[in-house]
C-alpha cells in the first residue's frame, strides 16, 4: 500500500470510516512504516487538541439581551405564511412543459442531422460549438480575450484554493494532468499551492 | 423541482439550437490568445467536474490523462480547421482562377470537423465507460451548466456598453 | 419545562407565534453559537452571525418542508451565513495562502507573544488555533463539524450539501495541512 493511500485511510480511522478489512491493511502498513506511524500520531494529538478548545459562550444576560434584539426583529419582520406544496397537476404542467420542449429538441436535433449531416449526434457539437462562439468574438478584441481570460483563471483559483475542487493535489504532479494546462495556469495553479505542488 | 425541469430543458433547448448556428458557420481560426482559453476552460472544466459529479481519486487518475489527451487532439484539429477555412476563403475570393481546389479545400474541412465530432464521440463514450449512472446524469447537468458558466463570463468580459 | 416538541413549535410559529419560535431559539442558540465560533473565533462576529441565522430561519420557515429536524435546518444555514461571512472577510483582508509546502511557521518566531517558559502544549493550542483558522472556509467547516461538534461524515454532508465522500476527502485535506504547518509544535510536545 502506498502512504499517500494510507494516510487517507489514517484520517477515515481517525472518523471511524475505516472498514475491518481495510483497518487490517493499514495496521499491516504501519507495522513497517515508521512515517505513517508518526503521521498518524500527529493527526491523534491534533484531533484531541481540536476537541479540547474551549469555546466560549455567552452570559445569561447576553442571551436576555440576544433575546430582546432577535425578538425585535421577528417582530418587524413580515409575518409567516406557509408556502402550499404546489398542487400535483400544478407541479406536473411545469414538467410537461419541459418534456415538451425537450421534445423540440430532438426534433430539432433530427430535423437537422437529416440535412446531409455526416450522421454523428450533434449534441457532441455542444463544447466545441460553445468555444466557437468564444473564439470568434475574442478573435476580433484582444481586450475581450484578455478580460474573459482572466475571469476563467480567476475561477480556477477559486476551485483550487477555496477547496471547492476535491482534485487531489497528488494528482497536480502527475505529468498528463499537467499536459493540458498553459503555463500561465500552472503558475497559478502553483501560486494557491506552493512550489511542490508541480 | 418542475420548474427548475422546465428551466434546464430550456437552456439545453437554447444550447443545442445554437451550436447548429455555429456549425452552419465555417470555423474560426484561433491565434495564441485562443489557444489559451481553450486550454484554460478545459482545466476549469476538469476542476469543476471533479466536484460536480464528485469523481473518486482513482476515477480521476484515470480519466484525466485521457480527457487531456482528446482535448489536445482536438485543439489541434481546431486550429487546422481555422487553417483550411482561411485556405478555403482564399480560394474563393480568387474566384474562377482556383475554382478547381474548391472541392478538395471543402472536403479538407469537413473531414476536419467530422475528426472533432469523432473526438467528442470518443470523449463521451470513455466517460460512459467510466462513470456510475448517477454520475452520467450529474455530467448531463454538469454541461448545461457548464456552457451557461462560460456564457455569463463572456458577458461579464464584455462589460457594460460591449 | 416545556415539553412540545420542535414540530409542534415550527407549526405554532408558522401559525403566526413568535413565542414559539423564540422557544426554538432558546432550545438551539448555543450549540448554533458553538458551531458559528468555532468557525469564526470572535465572539462579537459570532453573536452578530447567530442572530443573522436565526432571523433568516424565522424568515424561511414557511419554506421548511420538516423533511429534516429544525436543528439541522438551522444548522445549514448556520453554516453558509458563516461561510459567506468568511469569504467576504478573507477577501477584505489580505490572506497568506493557506500552503502545505509551505516552510512550517518557525517555533522560535510567534504571532503570540509566549512568556518565558511557556510550555510546549500551550504553543501548540496557540498554533493549532491559527492553523485551523487558515484553513480554506470549506475545509475548516467540514472539520470543525465533525471532530468539534462530532457530526458524522454523513451527517456533515447533508448540512454542507455534498456528498460524503467529498467530506471524507476534505477531512484528509485539511488534517494534512494542519499537520504540515504544526509539525515543530507537534514534535517538541511528543519530547
Amino acid at each position: 500500500m502506498r502512504c499517500a493511500a494510507a494516510r487517507k485511510w489514517i484520517s477515515d480511522d481517525l472518523d471511524g470510516r475505516l472498514s475491518q478489512r481495510r483497518t487490517e491493511a493499514l495496521e499491516r502498513h504501519l507495522h513497517g512504516c515508521e512515517a505513517c506511524r508518526s503521521y498518524r500520531r500527529d493527526l491523534a494529538v491534533i484531533q484531541a487538541r481540536t476537541r479540547a478548545r474551549p469555546v466560549p459562550s455567552l452570559s445569561p444576560e447576553d442571551w436576555s439581551r440576544f433575546e430582546l434584539d432577535l425578538e425585535r426583529e421577528i417582530r418587524r419582520a413580515p409575518q409567516v405564511v406557509q408556502e402550499e406544496a404546489p398542487r400535483i397537476g400544478q407541479r406536473m404542467r411545469w414538467a410537461w412543459a419541459g418534456a415538451a420542449l425537450a421534445l423540440l429538441a430532438c426534433a430539432a436535433v433530427i430535423f437537422v442531422t437529416m440535412r446531409g449531416q455526416d450522421g454523428l449526434d450533434p449534441a457532441y457539437l455542444t463544447y466545441e460549438a460553445s468555444l466557437e462562439q468564444i473564439f470568434r468574438e475574442t478573435r476580433d478584441d484582444p481586450g475581450l480575450a484578455d478580460s474573459f481570460d482572466q475571469l476563467i483563471l480567476a475561477s480556477i483559483g477559486d476551485a483550487v484554493r477555496g477547496g471547492q475542487s476535491d482534485l487531489p493535489l497528488d494528482l497536480l504532479a502527475n505529468p498528463d494532468f499537467m499536459e493540458g494546462w498553459s503555463g500561465e495556469t500552472g503558475s497559478r495553479v502553483q501560486d494557491e499551492n506552493g512550489p511542490g505542488a508541480l | 423541482m418542475s420548474k427548475h425541469i422546465f428551466f434546464r430543458s430550456s437552456l439545453a433547448f437554447l444550447v443545442i439550437l445554437s451550436s447548429f448556428a455555429t456549425v452552419a458557420a465555417q470555423g474560426t481560426p484561433t491565434g495564441p490568445a485562443q489557444e489559451r482559453i481553450r486550454r484554460n476552460i478545459h482545466t476549469l472544466r476538469l476542476l469543476q467536474m471533479t466536484q460536480a459529479l464528485d469523481l473518486s481519486e482513482e476515477q480521476a487518475a484515470k480519466i484525466f490523462p485521457v480527457l487531456n489527451r482528446i482535448e489536445k487532439e482536438k485543439a489541434e484539429l481546431q486550429r487546422q480547421v481555422g487553417l483550411a477555412v482561411r485556405e478555403l476563403r482564399a480560394i474563393i475570393r480568387e474566384g474562377k482562377a482556383q475554382e478547381e481546389r474548391l472541392p478538395a479545400a471543402v472536403e479538407r474541412v469537413k473531414s476536419l470537423r467530422r475528426a472533432i465530432l469523432e473526438g467528442e464521440a470518443k470523449l463521451e463514450a470513455f466517460l460512459e465507460g467510466q462513470l456510475t449512472p448517477v454520475q452520467r446524469a450529474r455530467y448531463v447537468l454538469f454541461s448545461v451548466d457548464f456552457y451557461q458558466g462560460l456564457g455569463e463570463r463572456l458577458r461579464r468580459a464584455r462589460g457594460p456598453g460591449r | 419545562m416545556d415539553d412540545r416538541t420542535d414540530e409542534d413549535l415550527v407549526d405554532l410559529a408558522r401559525r403566526g407565534g413568535p413565542e414559539a419560535f423564540m422557544e426554538l431559539v432558546r432550545r438551539h442558540r448555543e450549540r448554533i453559537f458553538a458551531m458559528i465560533y468555532g468557525l469564526t473565533r470572535d465572539r462579537s462576529d459570532a453573536e452578530d452571525l447567530t442572530q443573522e441565522t436565526f432571523l433568516g430561519a424565522y424568515r424561511a420557515l414557511g419554506r421548511f418542508r420538516q423533511r429534516s429536524s429544525f436543528y439541522t435546518w438551522v444548522y445549514r444555514i448556520a453554516v453558509n451565513v458563516s461561510l459567506n461571512f468568511l469569504k467576504k472577510r478573507s477577501r477584505e483582508k489580505d490572506r497568506a495562502v493557506f500552503d502545505e509546502n509551505l516552510a512550517p511557521a518557525d517555533p522560535a518566531a510567534g504571532a503570540v507573544a509566549s512568556p518565558e517558559g511557556a510550555s510546549a502544549q500551550r504553543e501548540l493550542e496557540a498554533r493549532l488555533g491559527e492553523a485551523v483558522e487558515a484553513l480554506p472556509p470549506l475545509f475548516k467547516a467540514a472539520f470543525l463539524m465533525v471532530v468539534n461538534q462530532g457530526l458524522s461524515h454523513a451527517e456533515a454532508a447533508r448540512i454542507l450539501g455534498c456528498t460524503e465522500n467529498t467530506v471524507s476527502w476534505r477531512m484528509h485535506k485539511a488534517r494534512k495541512l494542519l499537520r504540515a504547518r504544526l509539525r515543530p509544535f507537534l514534535s517538541e510536545v511528543e519530547q
